[in-house]
């Protein structure tokens, strides 16, 4: 049941994501990975590779879909087509973003 | 805190037993730790005792001069004190915890004292982390309770490293400096014997059984960490110790990012300083080279960490 759910999330997500744009933020990028000090929470969050390259993602492209972010960072990584599985590890990791703080969501 | 104007001082040592115990019991004995003056008060013979053997080397100030914390460690005075003694812990007037048994004065002095400098000097970005030095350079010991990091910090100062504090790195935010606060290292448990073979010439006072952390010792700050207590360190190392038994000595190079999430952990006052905090810490972490190392011997860990290289950025 669970599963059968992911999928059609996974299939509508038609939200248009953004840097949450009432945080106020710090960061300091070191190689790959980044700490993030968000002063509204007073919270400070490491950011691993994967969801420092969707945070630049969301700060260079300004609101978008995550279809586009997708394509987005396949353009950086030159890769083929992303996979259902890519995609749901984006829409995790915008999620968590979300949870943090650091993003915001809303419907098309 | 201290200002630009130093008080007059004596070495506590140069104290005659019956002054000491006066000033005790009557205006209080300002003690100076490095930038923290405490006034300390007490009746009680185990905290005379403790005072005398492990701050001997300390500055003495005038009583009249101007202290951070004014201490008492003197038994409460319910009705219960006449058939179980206890000790109580007041500094401005205020008993901000609950009674010990009544042979646990000096450590909970110590332990006191820690609570008033994690409280209440927010200037300075505090970690909960055993500080040494050698050669200029500093090594940042932050750990959790238990982890081996006094007694791993108590090895070191008996091999040549300098002691600033076996519990609290303070660091001035406008600098990245450690500002040394050497006073007594408290050791537990297993511990304490494991220092006594260790080095020998270390003066300890008496252990004192079954307080919240099991046995616990102190050990008498080096003199001559005592002396230069005025000289501020800069990091070169962070190292997160764990004592494992029967593990290999084995740092374990730890990313800025995770290094820095980790020192959050163990800081005591992050949030008060919000976005300098941030800052300084990642700032520390920049010029600092970090790791995990796990130990079980001593001599290996003081060999291991002795041939850490220094950091470029630290030179």
């Amino acid at each position: 049941m669970a599963a059968f759910d992911d999928a059609l999330r996974l299939s509508t997500d038609e939200r248009i994501w953004a840097v949450d744009r009432a945080s106020n933020t710090l960061i300091r990028v070191w190689g790959h990975e980044a700490v993030v000090y968000d002063s509204r929470s007073s919270s400070t969050h490491l950011l691993s590779p994967a969801a420092l390259a969707v945070y630049d993602a969301l700060r260079e492209l300004g609101p978008t879909s995550l279809t586009r972010i997708l394509d987005h960072l396949g353009d950086e990584v030159e890769s083929n087509a992303p996979s259902a599985e890519e995609e749901r590890a984006l829409r995790d990791i915008l999620d968590s973003l979300q949870q943090c703080g650091l993003a915001e969501s809303r419907g098309l | 805190m201290r200002t630009g104007r130093i008080a007059r001082a004596v070495k506590l040592a140069d104290l005659s037993r019956s002054q000491l115990q006066r000033r005790l019991a009557d205006t209080g004995l300002s003690i100076r730790t490095g930038p923290v003056v405490s006034r300390i008060r007490s009746r009680l013979p185990a905290v005379v005792e403790g005072i005398t053997l492990h701050y001997a080397p300390h500055p003495a100030l005038e009583s009249g001069e101007f202290a951070d914390f004014d201490v008492r460690v003197d038994r409460p005075q319910g009705w219960r004190r006449w058939w179980r003694p206890q000790v109580e812990f007041r500094v401005d007037g205020e008993a901000p915890f609950a009674p010990l048994p009544g042979d646990q004065g000096f450590p909970m002095l110590e332990w006191g004292l820690n609570w008033c400098i994690t409280s209440h000097c927010h200037q300075f970005l505090i970690l909960h982390a055993a500080v040494v030095e050698r050669d200029g350079h500093a090594m940042s010991l932050p750990a959790p309770p238990g982890s081996g990091k006094s007694t791993l910090c108590a090895g070191l100062i008996h091999r040549g490293w300098r002691l600033l504090s076996d519990e609290l790195a303070v660091i001035d935010p406008a600098t990245l400096e450690l500002l040394p606060i050497p006073r007594p290292v408290s050791l537990k448990n297993g511990s304490i014997d494991v220092i006594r073979a260790w080095a020998p010439e270390a003066a300890f006072g008496p252990v004192v059984r079954e307080t919240n952390k099991g046995a616990v010792a102190h050990c008498r700050p080096p003199v001559e960490a005592v002396a230069s207590a005025d000289r501020r360190a800069t990091t070169a190392w962070i190292v997160l110790p764990k004592w494992i038994p029967g593990a290999e000595a084995r740092l374990t190079a730890l990313s800025n990012a995770q290094s820095m999430m980790r020192l959050i952990d163990n800081a005591f006052n992050y949030n008060v300083h919000g976005a300098v905090g941030f800052q300084t810490l990642a700032d520390l972490v920049e010029r600092s080279r970090s790791y995990e190392f796990e130990y079980a011997s001593l001599d290996d860990a003081v060999r291991c960490l002795g041939g850490l290289p220094i950091p470029e950025h630290a030179t």
